[in-house]
């Protein structure tokens, strides 16, 4: 009995520490690191954002987001593609093209939208 | 029998820490999705050449075709029928682009 | 009478739809016309400096670089040397370097294709060395960059006459309003209709002037390159695959490139950041 015990226990132990670096790998990345990161969102390319460095302005601020978008669902549809209200639009269709994923533009899309 | 399950849990421990997390991975019965990739990985290739005959193929399809190819080897069938549909999707979306390309012109 | 007019109508409006798409000058005219609109201080003269002209900060920083031994010039230098070293003078394209700068991009009506200063080049090197020659950096870069030097002071003339010549402009200019790669931008978008604006840093250079300094120095590569080994890292940046350098796509692409530069003068000051 106590060598099943122990067995158990050397089991899950070792069971744990394979689990462990698998966390640590798909550690969550904040909305903020989605939208400011270089490689991926890289929002700051073109937008000032409050609370971001060396912003572009080839789009407009990142501002009263709320006050723009009442309905956020426009503001994520936005960022999905871009080209669907203006074709001609710079800004990269970044759903559409899957430049980002799905849960990628819901971060950028929560973060964006408290500014 | 101790060392039995040890082995089975180290070897389940391994593998897992091993594949990829994509959402579909977790299928570890490599047999029977073979075919889905065989689909999958056919088609981003044929839409791929297209787009590259076009000069207007993606940066990263080519190496993301291959990548599939190394996972699919690898026995990392849903990982790799994944990225395969990935590829096809930038294959198909550049031959979108490249539908239009030969008309377009400036906007003043 | 009624079938003469008729026949001189339809026949107008053959030549009519013959040449219909292409108006090179028109174009010219509206290309330089939408920077002088988006600029209105800036003089036309000064898109030779390019993104300077649009900067004043950068183009202080850009002065200085040049009031001192700009990095290229030892390179500029030894391309002089390579030149008389690899008899390119022997080839009567190239036995005037300031007038070679000058007549090309040319379409060649006999072979159906754009010609390009590199092109010219490199078939010359072939022709004396028997060897072949790179088409991004290096030997062809620092060659074609003494070339041009030549002709500083002279400005950009591109001639796009015959039909076979039309065709390759039009080819050039839907490659570069055309949207590619993930990124899914033109080279216009950029260049046209957000030259001047940040991207982070950056400022986007303008496409008027992009060729009176090429090849160029840039301190991203730490050396001269062409200008196709610029397209290709600007495909690259858009997430496009790029084409090989002195392909026909990119040869077209700046065929319509230096066009919309004419009147431009060509220039020595080949720094870029």
């Amino acid at each position: 009995m106590k060598k099943t015990i122990s067995s158990i226990s050397a089991v899950v132990t070792l069971a744990t520490l394979f689990m462990l670096p698998m966390e640590a790998g798909a550690k969550e990345m904040t909305g903020e690191e989605v939208t400011f990161g270089r490689k991926l969102g890289n929002c700051l390319a073109c937008h000032m954002i409050p609370g971001g460095n060396l912003p572009g302005n080839v789009g407009p601020p990142l501002l009263a987001m709320k006050a723009r978008f009442p309905d956020k669902a426009v503001l994520r549809a936005q960022i999905w593609d871009a080209t669907v209200k203006n074709p001609q639009t710079i800004m990269p269709p970044f759903g559409k093209h899957q430049a980002l994923t799905e849960k990628q533009i819901d971060q950028i899309t929560d973060f964006i939208y408290t500014k | 029998m101790k060392k039995i399950l040890l082995t089975t849990l180290t070897v389940l421990a391994l593998s897992t820490q091993a594949a990829d997390f994509l959402p579909s991975a977790h299928n570890w019965n490599a047999g029977s999705s073979g075919d889905a990739f065989s689909a999958a990985i056919g088609a981003a290739e044929a839409d791929y050449a297209s787009a590259l005959s076009a000069s207007m193929a993606w940066r990263d399809t080519g190496a993301m075709i291959k990548e599939a190819k190394k996972l699919h080897k690898a026995g990392k069938v849903n990982a790799a029928t994944a990225l395969a549909k990935k590829a096809h999707t930038q294959a198909i979306n550049a031959l979108a682009q490249a539908s239009v390309a030969g008309s377009a012109g400036p906007s003043f | 009478m009624k079938k003469l007019i008729t026949a001189v109508v339809s026949l107008g409006l053959m030549i009519g739809t013959a040449s219909a798409g292409t108006d090179v000058g028109a174009d010219i005219k509206a290309f330089q016309g939408y920077f002088k609109k988006q600029n209105p201080s800036v003089e036309f003269a000064d898109y030779t400096i390019g993104v300077y002209a649009l900067d004043a900060g950068s183009r202080d920083q850009f002065e200085e670089i040049l009031d001192g031994i700009p990095p290229y010039e030892e390179a500029v230098e030894k391309g002089g040397e390579e030149f008389e070293k690899f008899g390119l003078g022997k080839c009567s394209a190239l036995k005037d370097p300031a007038a070679a700068r000058l007549a090309h991009p040319y379409y060649d009506d006999a072979a159906g294709t754009v010609v390009t200063l590199e092109g010219t080049i490199r078939r010359c090197y072939t022709e004396q060395t028997g060897k072949k020659m790179g088409t991004m950096k290096g030997k062809i870069a620092r060659i074609s960059s003494w070339i041009s030097d030549q002709a500083a002071g002279e400005k950009i003339n591109v001639k796009v006459e015959s039909d076979g010549a039309k065709a390759a402009y039009e080819r050039g200019k839907a490659t570069f309003y055309a949207k590619r790669g993930q990124f899914n931008m033109s080279c216009a978008d950029c260049h046209v209709y957000n030259a001047g604006k940040k991207a982070r840093a950056d400022i986007l250079s303008p496409a008027l002037g992009h060729t009176s300094h090429v090849p160029m120095y840039r301190a991203k590569w730490g050396g001269i390159g062409t200008l196709h080994r610029r397209y290709g890292g600007c495909y690259k940046n858009m997430r496009a695959k790029p084409l090989m350098a002195q392909s026909s796509e990119y040869r077209d692409m700046e065929f319509f490139h230096q066009a919309m530069s004419n009147g431009i003068e060509i220039s020595a000051d080949r720094y870029r950041k």
